[in-house]
């Protein structure tokens, strides 16, 4: 985002996070990361590269509103003979740095809706492929489609696992994780890892993800959040291609071979 | 974790001559600091160590004692695995996966890789039961020695369905399962050198014989080799585990199916059943019904019908009726 802001590689940018002396930022949580961060991100770098524009605006004796920042370079628009690289622009600064803090709150630009901004308009359908197995009750995932509008996907690689981490997760939530309270003596039975089931790799199907980009125009990236939003659908999608598969619906999870072969009237 | 010291024995006399307790010694006792146990693997033990149940004085470690780590073949009588052999060699041993299809299937599918590689078979005839009461440092349990089994009334979704009075525990190994069906041998010496050798039904010990241990072996004997008797060319196997998941995990349900296919007949079946006890049980009556027939849908949903007719169930594991019968008929079908 800065990097783009800049006209420079997201290698020549140094993200600096985790020090009370900078500025405050959302909790990390939420599905609220990406769609807070970012718009405050690059508007803070907007900030600072108009005012480095407003220095070299000085030394080409030109109006800062003319110069645009690509590919390491700042220019003139009209004018193409006045260029410089990023570089020899800092070099030839007034002062040793630009700071530039900015931040986004809720009613951006005078905009807002009850749910926040940084949410934007999320919506997701998944689609879930089951096999049941009637005479043992155990259920296998074979497939899921996840079709995710999450605004502008800033990372398209980090959008995409954290649609594969939602689902997985979704997948544990209806097949498997559960608390096991021993209600004589008020204990968990099940708090070890060989004990409390999650997934491992044989349990994780092949999952497709759909990224449905959705530009609603509420902030300077348009980018929302992911996070949750992936884990939503899945266990309902599940709950419900197990329906889809034997007829009948199994109103809790996780959905154990117990409670399918209850439903199937095997026990 | 306690500290204790490590001792590496040179031989198996040398390592008999320091050991003095067993896991249901130290749960009994408690006297950690002047106990001497074996560890093999590591496997079990460790995992012992880390539940707080078991805090040993010293651990001598058997698994580098030469000599018990190979597997030998002999057509008249059979394999000879040594105790120190791991699971990973018997998973990666040709003779085992051609003649004993079910023991392979068994030991493939327990545990992890990295497991395989560490756990050896004497170990994993001789670990505890993963009965979360059992495991748990907060519950003194039947199986620990105090007379309350938490299970029968309490979350026993993984327990025993068949002889699970008054302990409803289910032993951990599945290899067992295997080699229960193939009939096989423990053999064990003792500290005065004394060899025995026990047909591995005789090895595990039911909780209504003896609430503390699992198995026979007293403090001063060792597993030295499991033999498991020579096959011929008619006999066929196979093994299904089903656990909660496909990767890692425990049997809910495990059966081993050994049978002589003559003609189209079946004679001499032999069908094991892991999960389902308190120990690795036969179920003899199911493997007979074999006997003499020709292996088809038919005979297979009967025989699984059989094992499972004196199961009783307990509040949350009726599911495995059905499941044993299910998994018995398939590894019954997938002999021939």
């Amino acid at each position: 985002m800065v990097a783009e802001e800049l006209g420079i590689t997201p290698e020549e940018v140094t993200v600096r996070i985790g020090d009370t002396v900078f500025p405050d930022g959302p909790s990390s949580g939420g599905s609220k990361v990406t769609g807070s961060i970012t718009p405050a991100a690059r508007n803070a770098a907007y900030k600072a590269k108009m005012e480095l524009f407003e220095q070299v605006a000085r030394i080409w004796n030109t109006d800062a509103s003319k110069l645009k920042a690509e590919d390491g370079q700042i220019f003139h628009v009209e004018d193409t003979s006045k260029n410089m690289t990023f570089m020899d622009a800092l070099k030839g600064m007034r002062t040793g740095a630009i700071y530039a803090s900015a931040s986004r709150s809720d009613d951006y630009g005078g905009f807002q809706q009850p749910w926040g901004l940084c949410y934007g308009d999320l919506g997701s359908v998944q689609f879930v492929e089951v096999t049941v197995d009637t005479e043992t009750g155990f259920v296998k995932v074979d497939k899921i489609v996840a079709a995710h509008s999450c605004g502008r996907p800033i990372n398209t690689a980090h959008v995409r696992s954290q649609i594969n981490g939602g689902v997985i997760q979704g997948i544990a939530y209806a097949l498997y994780e559960y608390r096991s309270m021993d209600r004589e003596t008020g204990h968990m039975m099940n708090a070890n890892l060989d004990q409390y089931k999650l997934p491992y790799a044989m349990e994780i199907p092949e999952i497709e993800s759909i990224i449905v980009e959705d530009y609603g125009g509420r902030s300077s990236t348009d980018a929302y959040g992911i996070g949750e939003p992936a884990n939503i659908a899945t266990a309902v999608a599940v709950a419900n291609a197990v329906y889809n598969a034997i007829g009948v619906r199994i109103y809790e999870i996780p959905i154990t071979p117990d409670k399918v072969l209850k439903a199937l009237n095997k026990i | 974790m306690n500290k204790f010291s490590w001792y590496e024995p040179k031989s198996i006399e040398d390592a008999l001559g320091k050991v003095n307790a067993t896991v249901s010694d130290i749960l009994a006792k408690n006297s950690y600091k002047s106990s001497a146990i074996f560890k093999a693997g590591g496997i079990d033990l460790l995992d012992l160590m880390k539940e707080g149940l078991v805090n040993p004085g010293t651990i001598i470690n058997i698994k580098n004692i030469p000599g018990l780590n190979k597997i030998e073949y002999d057509q008249k009588s059979g394999l000879r695995i040594g105790a120190n052999v791991t699971l990973g060699e018997m998973e990666s041993n040709k003779l085992i996966k051609d003649q004993y299809l079910a023991l392979y299937q068994a030991v493939a599918q327990a545990g992890t890789p990295q497991i395989r590689n560490s756990a050896t078979l004497g170990g994993n005839l001789a670990q505890r039961t993963r009965c979360w009461y059992f495991r748990s440092i907060d519950h003194q349990c039947y199986r620990k020695g105090s007379g309350t089994c938490f299970a029968q009334e309490g979350e026993n979704e993984f327990h025993a369905i068949i002889n699970n009075q008054p302990c409803a525990s289910v032993h951990s190994s599945s290899v067992a399962t295997a080699l229960l069906a193939f009939n096989a041998q423990v053999e064990i010496i003792s500290s005065e050198g004394k060899k025995r050798t026990v047909i591995i039904e005789d090895f595990f010990v039911h909780p209504g014989d003896d609430s503390r241990t699992e198995n026979i072996l007293n403090a001063n004997e060792m597993i030295t080799a499991v033999i498991v008797p020579a096959v011929n060319e008619n006999t066929r196997s196979y093994y299904i585990k089903q656990g909660a998941r496909e990767s890692h995990d425990w049997a809910m349900a495990d059966v081993a199916v050994v049978v002589e296919i003559m003609g189209n007949r079946c004679r001499n079946a032999e069908i094991a059943l892991g999960a389902a006890a308190p120990i690795p049980i036969k179920t003899k009556a199911a493997a007979d019904s074999l006997s003499g027939k020709e292996i088809n849908e038919g005979s297979a949903v009967n025989a699984g019908e059989i094992a499972m007719k004196d199961a009783t169930p307990l509040a949350k594991n009726a599911y495995k009726v059905p499941l044993f019968k299910a998994i018995v008929k398939r590894a019954i079908l997938k002999t021939v």
